[in-house]
């Protein structure tokens, strides 16, 4: 039963990829995106099915993929709550998102494409959680690096996008080379990538290796789950369609991270200089995207620099040790911001592709359905109880103050610019004065109403999925309600008068920062783009004669050195006889030797 | 006996082709027959008596040479409906099965003439496939240098047998050791005899210009069955002969083999003529395996083998696609693949990379195997030349690999034929089978 579940959960979306690919050009087009749905609802009952029915944690052998000597790779599926629990997460919130899709992409001409890039990311990311080794982790890590790449600059037509979908790329890159350094250290130690020998064999190596293989791990996770220094990748991405920022780019790619920290905590407890270093950059992140989000202008880049953020939260979680907090937060993160993406689609969707909250206000009525669930969302992610953003902060809050006073407060205040910057997108977006023009916004399909309502019952009730043991709830309920009703209250006062906001604009040094995003891509081009560049321009220009001798040079010395063998190549069979009658002489006189 | 039986039947079939009804059961029959044809190994396994031994190798080897041929029969079956119409070329598909019965008895052996008497069955019919484009020059040229030089090595093969009965009175190898020097010398020329089939430096010469001058369905063919056929019998042969007596030798012949293989396919333009200098490169590797005789030997020079098969049928297949668009094999008809048929590309890519030894593909795990095999040997000198020679592989696959995405010399669509379409997709599927599951092919011995 198990081990028919686990392979119809991977089979399902990869089959979907298949016959979508195979079949796009003779499929009607709503076919297509039909069948992407039903592969990943069919993955979902499966994996759901798994879930209620086994109540132990086990490992399915698939095959031996290699033994090389004394390095050997095995596929197998590890069957534990934490990889059931992802993949009813992925397939539940994927089957949604796919479903809300089939409403906003059905004008777009590579429908067949897009779906077959979403069922591939899926199967990949199952790939990713289900797999019970690091070399298998990674296969699903660099697949959904690929889709991912692949649907950010799904209209690539704009240069921009492809721009965008290449410095996700890259910069993903980078992560990966730490991940695959790790994976080579494990190979050279032991032989094998398999949990259940490097977990338990992990703790004999010396700390200093140790420290060496998780700092390898964290940048892989840093790289995928876009934090402090590689996170400029996704803000960007979210030039990629609305249901793609919010699958890949919100709910699952950006928390494989985070998933990589937790599954491999064994590793991390013997390491505590690198468990500092994930607390650290978590921490930072949560900072920077809250402080950048505050002043964005595109409603799907404060969402983007709000992803951060969460996610900054929940790496630190990881860091200091709360894995099932940070994993909870993952769950009822994807669950609201998810929900977030999607509204916000609906909003883009209606305004005929308009991003720019300032050209937006005064939705409420015209949007009613689309403010309401949006509503939710904003609730759920500042924490107001009893959504579910409540509980899942409230347990890493609460793990915070046993951990570190320092870190408790940072995140506080964290928490309260995030709601801060949320009300501002809500009030700009769905309060004041209508500024959008001569557009008459409509709301979506009802495909992609139906996701969205069952998104929203989800982060509503989100928080029941687990109750935190330890909670200092009675406490934060109190601070967080005067908090809440604060912060939103200062912005309601700023963004949701009828007031013209965009002469209200701030234009201060700060503020100026806080908008160009602390200078970080520019810093960045400056200190590595531009030197790079540079060096290959001088090396270009000056050794470029060199390398233009030497080129020659080992060409000539190529063909000097085969010269006497081509002049045997004369195409005279007297000549090739003769050739092999010395070759005989040679060998005979190696018998005096 | 009953894999040789039943393809020595298939071939007479073969031969009436032009005049038997139902036609268009040949194919399906050939298919058929071959699948039997693999399975009758495992009625008589293990069988031994003087003249033959079906055991493991045969097995493993005869099955890679059947697999090699039945993607053949049907590439080239393919080929020849696009051609005439409708009508097949029986009688190369004959020829065909007839030097896969040779093939197949090359690793069947335990009577030296029955290697010596194997060694023919395989090369006749090659001979006569190699010139069967009558029309062109190239090919007769080819066919007859073929001849000339494979009589030269059959005289030599027969010498070395001749010696090395005088050295030990017998016929069975093993059963022997050699000490004298007369018997030493046979063991040597025995081994050259079949080298030269391997294509092993200074045996070589024959490959570029037949390489070049046969069809290109048959040099893909070609160029996986011989080397399969060549180093199982190799493998069957050194695993019982005293090191001592030529293993410096063939050290020496390894060293030349790839360095020359490789330095002269950097310099060509002719897409037949590098494929044929590369393939002594692989010669050249996989010679690096018995060095010494291990445990681990044979499986690497099976695998390598195999994958080298799987790479070398994908490559010539695309080539001959190629030519029949109407371009001549150069690297440079390569332009513009891409836009032209992107199957085709997969395949070529695919093919390139293995050859190439890029991971995951299996010709990366066969270099592996080849280095960790020079590793354990501890020829510190040997691994760094075979390293090298790596490298300049890769310099010139990715050549290869560059050619399709650039701007083409034409715009039209690759049309193929239903069964070409067929051995394409068998390919890939091959590949990608190699791809997932190598250890099938790595833990048979």
């Amino acid at each position: 039963m198990m081990l028919f579940g686990m392979i119809a959960t991977l089979a399902f979306p990869l089959i979907g990829f298949f016959l979508i690919t195979l079949l796009g050009r003779v499929l009607p087009r709503p076919v297509g995106g039909w069948l992407a749905c039903v592969s990943v609802a069919g993955a979902f009952i499966s994996a759901g099915t798994v879930l209620l029915t086994c109540e132990s944690s086990a490992t399915i052998g698939l095959f031996n993929w290699f033994e090389v000597g004394n390095v050997s790779a095995h596929f197998s599926i590890l069957v534990d709550s934490l990889s059931l629990w992802m993949s009813v997460m992925i397939t539940g919130v994927g089957g949604l998102i796919h479903v809300y899709a089939l409403g906003y992409m059905k004008d777009d001409v590579r429908l067949n494409s897009f779906f077959a890039y979403f069922n591939l990311f899926v199967f990949f990311m199952l790939v990713l959680v289900l797999s019970d080794s690091f070399l298998g982790m990674f296969i699903g890590w660099e697949g959904v690096g690929l889709c991912s790449y692949l649907l950010i600059g799904f209209w690539y037509e704009t240069h921009a996008y492809a721009i965008a979908a290449k410095k996700a790329f890259v910069m993903n890159r980078i992560g990966d080379l730490g991940f695959l350094f790790a994976i080579l250290m494990m190979l050279f130690f032991w032989g094998t990538t398999q949990f259940s020998v490097v977990f338990i064999q992990g703790l004999g190596l010396g700390a200093g290796v140790l420290t060496a293989m998780t700092m390898g791990l964290l940048i892989g996770a840093v790289g995928k789950s876009a934090q402090i220094p590689l996170f400029t990748w996704l803000p960007d991405a979210m030039a990629g369609p609305t249901p793609v920022s919010a699958l890949i780019h919100a709910a699952t790619m950006v928390t494989a991270g985070v998933y990589l920290i937790a599954r491999s905590h064994v590793l991390f407890s013997g390491a505590p200089l690198t468990s500092l270093m994930v607390v650290g950059l978590g921490v930072a992140t949560a900072v920077f995207g809250a402080l950048v989000a505050l002043v964005q202008r595109d409603i799907k880049k404060v969402l983007a620099y709000s992803t951060m953020s969460q996610l900054g939260y929940m790496v630190s979680a990881a860091g200091f040790g709360a894995y099932s907090a940070a994993l909870f937060h993952m769950t009822t993160h994807a669950f609201f911001k998810a929900l977030l993406f999607l509204a916000a689609g609906n909003v883009i969707h209606g305004l005929h592709g308009e991003q720019d909250i300032f050209k937006m206000g005064g939705l409420r009525k015209k949007l009613p359905f689309t403010f309401v669930v949006f509503l939710i969302g904003t609730l759920a992610i500042v924490g107001c109880p009893p959504f579910s953003g409540f509980f899942s902060k409230d347990a890493i809050l609460a793990e915070a103050f046993a951990y570190s006073r320092t870190v408790f407060v940072v995140l506080c205040v964290v928490s309260v610019m995030s709601s801060f910057y949320m009300f501002r997108l809500l009030f700009l977006t769905f309060f004041g004065n209508a500024r959008y023009g001569e557009k008459h916004p409509h709301e979506g399909a009802l495909v992609m109403q139906i996701p969205l309502a069952i998104l929203a019952v989800l982060a509503t009730v989100g928080g029941c999925l687990d109750w935190p043991q330890e909670s200092i709830l009675t406490p934060v309920l109190g601070v967080t309600l005067v908090v809440l009703a604060l912060s939103g209250g200062v912005a309601y006062f700023i963004f949701g008068k009828q007031v013209d906001v965009l002469a209200k604009q701030p234009v201060s040094m700060g503020y100026r920062m806080l908008w160009n995003k602390f200078y970080v891509d520019e810093v960045y081009q400056r200190i590595i783009v531009g030197p790079f560049l540079s060096l290959s321009r001088g090396l270009n220009q000056y050794f470029e004669i060199f390398l233009g001798k030497l080129d020659v040079v080992s060409l000539r010395s190529v063909r000097w050195v085969g010269y006497p063998f081509k002049k045997m190549q004369d195409g005279n069979s007297g000549t090739y006889i003769l050739v092999m009658t010395v070759g005989i002489l040679c060998l005979l006189v190696g018998l005096f030797l | 006996m009953y894999s040789i039986i039943i393809l020595t039947v298939l071939g007479i079939i073969g031969m009436l082709g032009d005049m038997l009804p139902l036609k268009r059961l040949f194919l399906p029959v050939t298919l058929l027959g071959f699948a039997l044809a693999w399975l009758g190994y495992f009625f008589e396994f293990p069988m031994h008596t003087s003249l033959f031994s079906f055991d493991l190798i045969s097995m493993c080897f005869g099955g890679v040479m059947l697999v090699i041929t039945g993607i053949s029969v049907i590439t080239v079956y393919g080929y020849g409906s696009f051609k005439h119409g409708s009508e097949p070329p029986y009688t190369v598909l004959a020829l065909m099965i007839f030097a896969t019965a040779g093939g197949l008895l090359m690793v069947a052996w335990s009577h030296l003439m029955m290697l010596f008497l194997a060694i023919e069955i395989l090369s006749i019919p090659l001979y006569v496939l190699v010139g069967s484009q009558g029309d062109r020059k190239a090919s007769q040229e080819a066919s007859l240098k073929y001849f000339l030089l494979g009589a030269v090595a059959s005289c030599i093969f027969l010498f070395g047998m001749a010696l090395y009965y005088a050295g030990t009175g017998s016929f069975l190898l093993g059963a022997v050791h050699p000490h004298s020097l007369v018997g030493s010398a046979g063991v040597l020329l025995m081994i050259a005899g079949v080298c030269f089939k391997a294509g092993v430096v200074p045996f070589h010469s024959w490959v570029p210009d037949v390489y070049e001058g046969a069809p290109t369905v048959i040099t893909g063919w070609m160029a996986a069955l011989v080397k399969v056929a060549a180093f199982g019998a190799l493998t069957k042969m050194v695993g019982s002969l005293s090191y001592s007596v030529w293993g410096l030798e063939v050290m020496g012949m390894a060293v030349l083999t790839m360095t020359l293989g490789n330095v002269l396919a950097v310099q060509q333009g002719s897409l037949k003529r590098l494929l044929a200098y590369s393939g002594i490169a692989h010669a050249g590797y996989m010679l690096l395996v018995f060095l010494p005789v291990t445990e681990t030997s044979i499986t690497t020079v099976f695998f390598y083998g195999a994958s080298y098969a799987l790479g070398t049928l994908g490559v010539f297949t695309v080539i001959h696609i190629l030519e029949q668009s109407g371009l001549s094999a150069t690297v440079d008809a390569l332009r513009g693949l891409f836009k032209r048929n992107k199957t085709v590309t997969l395949l070529w890519c695919l093919s390139v990379l293995s050859l190439a030894g890029i991971p995951p593909l299996p010709g990366f795990f066969a270099k592996l195997l080849v280095l960790m095999h020079v590793v354990k040997a501890h020829h510190s000198g040997l691994l760094w030349v075979t390293f090298l020679n790596f490298l300049v592989g890769v310099y010139y696959y990715f050549r290869l690999i560059l050619y399709p995405f650039t701007g083409g010399l034409s715009e039209e669509s690759v049309v193929l034929s239903v069964w070409q379409k067929v051995g394409v997709v068998i390919l890939l599927i091959l590949t990608w089978g190699a791809v997932l599951f190598p250890e099938f092919l790595l833990s048979v011995f």
